[in-house]
């Protein structure tokens, strides 16, 4: 994937007056219509942080902390010993319950469409969720989307932003998803640690968009083979 | 509104409302009156109307106050108006020590002329006020920084005043060339110049009576030189019509001659607590009728108080005269020009007989040279002083102290012998007069001596010690309470040496002095405290009553005239002799005799009613008439021992001397009765314990009767100063007739009031059985001591119709059995005084074989046995066991400890009894700190406590082992915090204690662990937490070890008992480093052991407390 930052998501970072990450692999509908974007840095210890910068016509992206018994909290940044993030920001520490099961998580809410698809309509949501987080003792987490399998979701890139001792990196990850026939105009994801592990998470990207697709028995008859046609050629551009 | 005082001027007069003018100016008369006589104060100062002190001078009023700010004030004041009062910044402080070099504008003020006086009093209307200046002045000689030179200055104030000549000037500070009568100058500091001839001068011919010279530091800048204070004229510093003049309190010191008081200028001045130093001559005066009390003359260079008349020796109105010297101090004065004419006391030739008569005393001589008198004629009275050592003064005197020297003669008999002004000292002088030595007072030295008309009473607290006591006919000598101890006594005829409840010890030392008592020796109630330590013969009046006498081993005592004993204790710790040689009279009479030999030469003896142990009594043949009967003798009768040709009566009334005290006939005893006071004592050999106050009661009790008895007379005695007679109560069966309850009068001393009684049995056949005639009852007075109740003898004052004795019956018919077998009453101990604790106490535990201190903080009692121990005694009554307790007091419990020992220590150079007590502490008492108190109580039920300490009281402890994980094998210390749990989780204690670790685990015994402990928990900074059971074992000691799987897991970095990434950042912020906080291992590095230990743990938690 392209490391070339769109300039239509310039823009977007431009008007949202934080620049997306410059690690990021953008979307090539970036900054179209129909997209949104919010950059999650967690450089407070405020639980539910609103998105630090936002271009979403529909809406303010919400998240949510759960720390956790094993989770850190919040890395403060002025903490005497604290790991506040790649950008030393501050960051979230999240881990499992004390029987290491899962408890400790963020999760986030995002608007992506202007309301609840229409009668004899739905939703094609494309996704693009961009995670910077640590990982020694503490892993990378995992991303979900809430109506979405973990088969449903990519991995398109990760790399690695920095190191420190004793063994850590901080790392990025960008994960893709296409959530097809979708009804509603809010999709909820979340980043939870692996079992048994902790996650420090630093910094979040969100894009999304959407496409109103005609209800299947009314369209697909008329429609389906340009349907077919145009996705071929999209992959094809991908590749 | 204008003030009607000031002028109206025309434009204000425009602004009035149309007032009445008449009216106006009724107003204006009965208002302008009142407001010019009241008194103004102006300001002088910066931004004030007045900028100079003269300005406010002149425009002020008779009467006026002017304040004058700090500031500096270059004027030539004269004060031209009085009454008048300047204030200065500084009034109100004592100017003595107030200014450290030159004086602060910014806080005096100060009044520096360029030239002249700073002051000049200039005014006599009424009194000059002058209070919180500093004055800096260049005086010509005849003048002064303050001058009172063209009017005299009435009742002059001048205090709190820093007055500094100027360097050069030969001027004074003050400068008082008029009269200033009633003149108060205090707590001021005048300084003068090293030129200045006079420090302060008061002129002759002028007036300065009722002066009040107090708190004021006469100094002098630059080398010794000139005069301090001065005055001179005749009588001119003296009493004023309204008080008394005092010179007090000051300082005068540096100048050639600190105070010059002229050959007549002073007059019935008190000069005290004055401090003369470091002048070359302190003082020289000649006062009239003044008090020179409490000065204290040290460090100058000649001498300290010189006396004089300088120089004339013909007029008596010059020089010393009349004065008491009295309890001043003397010391290191005269060291430079030693002996000659100088010393503590210079004493100058004037005119015959002035110098005579003062009196010096009670005063302290430290110098080398203590006395220097140059007047030929006559004794310098100078007695009751001390001289800087015991045996008084050096030089013309015998002994070591300061010298007396010069040409004249100095009655330094008697004294004192310490500096605290308390043992007299004779010397070779007799004690001629009255003297009272009360509590703290003695009389020592080699010999003292009491002339024909000394009267010497030495009261409780008091105390005679001397090589010889001489008594001269005429004198006499009361020992009233107190003691007197004489290594030979010599008592002449004529001479009274009494003794009441005092103590008298001849020969102490044993020296092997003898004694003669040719006077008059009575002693009463003198119980333990007579010793006879030598040879002593009694050729005078000898009368003891109610009294111990102990006599030395082989000392003999011979009677030539008369001796007489009744009611004594006569005891050896061996074997003394007593002779009653030919011609004498020799009583004893219900004595209880030890280790004696009598002998009896003499004729004229009666001795009766007596226990002997250990005695024998060799009558000689030469005896014709004596009377020995009635007396028991422990060893038999054999111990009396009647020689040939000797004619002495054995038996009176039926019997004679016995060998069993319980074959005596016709019994006449006096028994106290068992208190009502359960505290209250009576032991088992009839000694009565009671406080001041209290009630007792003492009975009459016959016994052993051989005949029928019908009635009982008894003569009894006790002493006024210990009890009071309250009444009498017969007993059943027995009528009482009262004849006499006698005053003081009727026998001697005070052991002298006395009773006569008689009692009747109703039955005229009379009765044969023991019983109780009567119960005496009585009070205890205030004094503390012992004493007892008695018979006595009859008196020439006794009623003809009483006596001691029983009228028996023989079927009806009475006769007189007049020597019945009387027994006093045991001791009488009057106590108010609780007992003593010395400062020794302890609380000691054995704890694994140490002895443990366990009132120190920190320390723990355990189970087991802990002794407390205090020392305590009690001088009069005395202690019983039974009576001294230990208790433990807890918030719940009190614990009684048992005596487990008592033995006898000296602490602090005082003998007490040392008590140990056994408190057990077992499973069963709480937790808990306790008071740990002990009680005395002595026989007379006083009662004293003494606070030991407080104990904690923990009986289970708990050795613990700790492996902290992964740490270092080396030696190191680190504070693990323990927690201990009960069945609940609750946290009942908590300690955090540093352990040392070696080879990687450590170990430390927890003391305190609470009862319900079952759980102890261990954490440390750099590991989780870990909880363990506790199993007490019966001694109260559990094990516990946090090793192998129970080690402390290391990681836990920020102590949340949690390793996770907060312990992660920790390590990784010190990751590579020295930090210790992440140094898990103790290696001293931050390293990856450290985070292998980390890492390990990742994610675990600790247990709970």
């Amino acid at each position: 994937m392209s490391s070339k930052v769109h300039p239509i998501v310039a823009a977007l970072g431009f008007a949202s007056a934080l620049p997306v990450s410059a690690a990021i692999s953008l979307p090539t509908w970036a900054g179209d219509p129909n997209t949104t974007s919010q950059v999650f840095l967690f450089d407070s210890s405020d639980p539910t942080p609103d998105p630090n910068s936002s271009a979403n016509p529909y809406g303010t992206a919400s998240s949510s902390v759960t720390v956790g018994f094993f989770g850190n909290g919040w890395e403060d940044p002025s903490g005497a010993f604290s790991n506040p993030g790649h950008e030393g920001d501050g960051a979230w520490d999240v881990g499992p319950a004390l029987d290491l099961s899962t408890e400790g998580m963020i999760t986030f809410d995002v608007p992506v469409a202007p309301g609840p698809a229409g009668a004899g309509s739905l939703y094609r949501i494309d996704l693009v969720f961009y995670a910077i987080a640590y990982k020694d003792l503490a892993k990378i987490p995992e991303f979900s989307v809430a109506g979405l399998s973990s088969g449903d979701i990519q991995l398109e890139s990760s790399g690695i932003l920095s190191t420190q001792p004793p063994a850590g990196t901080w790392e990025d990850r960008t994960w893709s998803a296409v959530f097809e026939g979708y009804a509603g105009d809010t999709i909820s994801m979340a980043l939870t640690p692996p079992s048994g592990s902790v996650s420090s998470i630093d910094r979040v990207e969100i894009l999304t968009r959407y496409t109103a697709i005609p209800e299947p028995s009314v369209t697909m008859l008329i429609l389906g083979p340009m349907v077919m046609l145009g996705l071929r050629r999209r992959r094809s551009q991908a590749s | 509104m204008p003030r009607l005082d000031q002028p109206i001027h025309s434009d204000q007069a425009e602004a009035l409302p149309p007032f009445d003018v008449k009216a106006l100016r009724l107003v204006a008369t009965i208002l302008i009156f009142p407001t010019l006589a009241a008194a103004d104060t102006l300001n002088v100062g910066p931004g004030e109307v007045h900028l100079t002190i003269q300005s406010a001078i002149d425009a002020a009023s008779p009467g006026d106050s002017i304040n004058v700010a700090a500031g500096l004030y270059p004027e030539n004041i004269v004060v031209s108006k009085s009454p008048l009062t300047l204030t200065g910044a500084r009034a109100g402080d004592d100017a003595r020590g107030r200014v450290s070099g030159a004086p602060d504008p910014a806080t005096e003020s100060i009044i520096a002329p360029a030239s002249g006086p700073a002051i000049e009093i200039a005014s006599s209307a009424g009194q000059i006020s002058v209070s919180g200046f500093s004055l800096a002045a260049a005086p010509m000689a005849a003048s002064g920084v303050v001058t009172v030179e063209s009017a005299a200055a009435p009742a002059l104030e001048f205090s709190n005043n820093d007055v500094r000549v100027a360097a050069g000037s030969t001027g004074s500070a003050m400068w008082l060339n008029r009269s200033a009568e009633n003149a108060t100058i205090s707590r001021n500091l005048f300084v003068a110049a090293a030129e200045s001839v006079q420090g302060l001068f008061f002129d002759g011919p002028d007036s300065f009576d009722g002066l009040h010279f107090i708190d004021n530091d006469v100094l002098r800048d630059g080398p010794v030189g000139g005069t301090g204070f001065f005055s001179d004229g005749v009588g001119n510093i003296g009493a004023s019509a309204s008080r008394s003049p005092m010179i007090s309190g000051n300082r005068f010191a540096g100048h050639a001659l600190g105070f010059n008081g002229g050959s007549r200028s002073l007059e019935g001045v008190e000069i005290s607590g004055n401090q003369f130093d470091s002048n070359t001559g302190g003082m020289a005066a000649g006062p009239a009728n003044c008090v020179l009390r409490g000065n204290h003359w040290q460090d100058n260079s000649q001498y300290g108080l010189r006396l004089t008349s300088f120089g004339d020796v013909a007029d008596v109105t010059r020089g010393a005269r009349d004065c008491l010297i009295e309890g001043n101090v003397f010391e290191n004065n005269g060291a430079v020009s030693s002996p000659a004419g100088s010393g503590d006391l210079r004493i100058d030739d004037q005119a015959g007989g002035t110098q005579q008569s003062n009196t010096i005393r009670d005063n302290t001589f430290l110098s080398t040279l203590a006395v220097f008198n140059n007047e030929p004629t006559g004794d310098i009275a100078a007695a009751y002083n001390y001289w800087g050592s015991a045996d008084g003064p050096g030089g013309a005197g015998p002994g070591n102290g300061g010298e007396i020297a010069g040409v004249g003669s100095v009655d330094f008999e008697p004294w004192f012998s310490d500096d605290s002004l308390s043992s007299l000292v004779y010397g070779g002088e007799a004690l001629h007069g009255s003297v009272v030595l009360e509590s703290g007072e003695s009389i020592g030295g080699d010999t003292l001596t009491l002339g024909p008309t000394a009267s010497l009473i030495v009261k409780a607290g008091g105390r005679v010690d001397v090589g010889l006591l001489e008594l001269q006919s005429g004198a006499i000598l009361e020992i009233e309470g107190g003691s007197a101890q004489a290594g030979r006594l010599l008592l002449a005829p004529g001479a009274v040496l009494e003794v009441i409840h005092g103590d008298l010890s001849l020969d102490p030392l044993g020296i092997g002095q003898f004694h003669t008592i040719s006077g008059t020796f009575r002693f009463f109630n003198c119980l333990g405290s007579i010793e006879i330590l030598a040879n002593t013969t009694f050729s005078g009046s000898t009368l003891g009553i109610a009294s111990d006498i102990h006599v030395a081993p082989g000392v003999t005592l011979t009677v030539l005239g008369d001796l007489s004993l009744d009611g004594c204790l006569l005891e050896s710790s061996g074997t003394f002799n007593l002779q009653v040689n030919s011609g004498a009279t020799f009583g004893m009479t219900r004595c209880h005799v030890i280790g004696a030999n009598l002998s009896l030469v003499g004729d004229d003896v009666e001795i009766r009613d007596n226990l002997f142990f250990s005695s024998a009594l060799t009558v000689f043949g030469t005896v014709n008439g004596a009377a020995v009967f009635h007396n028991v003798f422990d060893g038999g009768v054999s111990a009396l021992n009647v020689l040939p040709g000797a004619v002495v009566t054995t038996t009176v009334e039926g019997w004679g001397n016995v060998s069993d005290p319980s074959a005596v006939q016709n019994r006449l005893s006096l028994n106290f009765r068992p208190p009502s006071d359960p505290t209250r004592t009576l032991d088992a050999e009839g000694h009565l314990f009671v406080q001041p106050g209290d009630p007792l009661e003492c009975g009459i009790d016959i016994g052993d009767l051989a005949d029928k008895a019908q009635a009982v007379e008894s003569l009894l005695g006790y002493s006024t100063d210990f009890v009071a007679f309250d009444s009498l109560i017969p007993s059943a069966g027995w009528d009482n007739g009262l004849s006499e309850v006698g005053d003081e009068l009727a026998v001697i001393g005070r052991f002298n009031s006395a009773v006569g009684l008689g009692f009747a049995f109703p039955d005229p056949d009379g009765t044969l059985l023991d019983g109780e005639v009567a119960d005496l009852q009585f009070s205890a007075k205030s004094l503390e001591g012992e004493t007892l109740v008695f018979f006595r003898n009859k008196g020439l004052d006794d009623s003809a119709f009483i006596d001691t004795r029983i009228t028996a019956s023989d079927g009806g018919a009475p006769y007189f059995r007049s020597m019945p077998f009387t027994e006093n009453s045991g001791l009488l101990t009057v106590d108010g005084t609780i007992p003593e604790f010395s400062a020794e106490s302890s609380a000691i535990q054995m704890q694994d074989a140490i002895p443990v201190d366990v009132l120190q903080g920190g320390t723990f009692t355990r189970m087991g046995t802990l002794i407390v121990t205090f020392d305590s005694r009690d001088l009069l009554a005395g202690l019983d066991d039974g009576d001294v307790s230990v208790e433990l007091t807890g918030t719940s419990l009190t614990l009684a400890g048992t005596l487990a020992g008592t033995s006898t220590v000296t602490v602090g150079g005082e003998e007490y009894t040392r008590y140990a007590f056994q408190v057990t502490i077992d499973g069963l008492i709480p937790n808990g700190v306790y008071d740990v108190n002990a009680a005395a109580m002595d026989r007379s039920g006083n009662v004293a406590t003494l606070p030991i300490g407080a104990v904690e009281i923990s009986k289970r402890r708990v050795q613990v082992t700790v492996e902290p994980e992964g740490l270092v094998a080396g030696a190191l210390t680190r504070e693990v915090t323990f927690v201990g749990t009960d069945a609940s989780g609750s946290v009942l204690a908590a300690w955090t204690v540093p352990v040392g670790f070696s080879g990687g685990s450590g170990s430390v015994l927890i003391e305190g662990v609470p009862d319900g402990t079952i759980n102890l928990s261990a954490k440390m900074n750099w590991n989780l937490r870990r909880r363990l059971p506790a199993v007490f074992g019966g001694d109260g000691l559990a094990t516990v070890s946090f090793t192998g799987v129970a080690k402390l897991r290391g990681g836990d970095l920020t102590g949340n008992n949690i390793i996770n990434s907060g312990d992660y950042n920790v390590l990784a912020s010190s990751f590579p480093g020295v930090n210790p906080i992440a140094d898990i291992t103790g290696n001293g590095v931050v390293n990856s052991g450290d985070y292998n230990i980390l890492a390990t743990n990742w994610l675990t938690a600790g247990d709970p407390p």
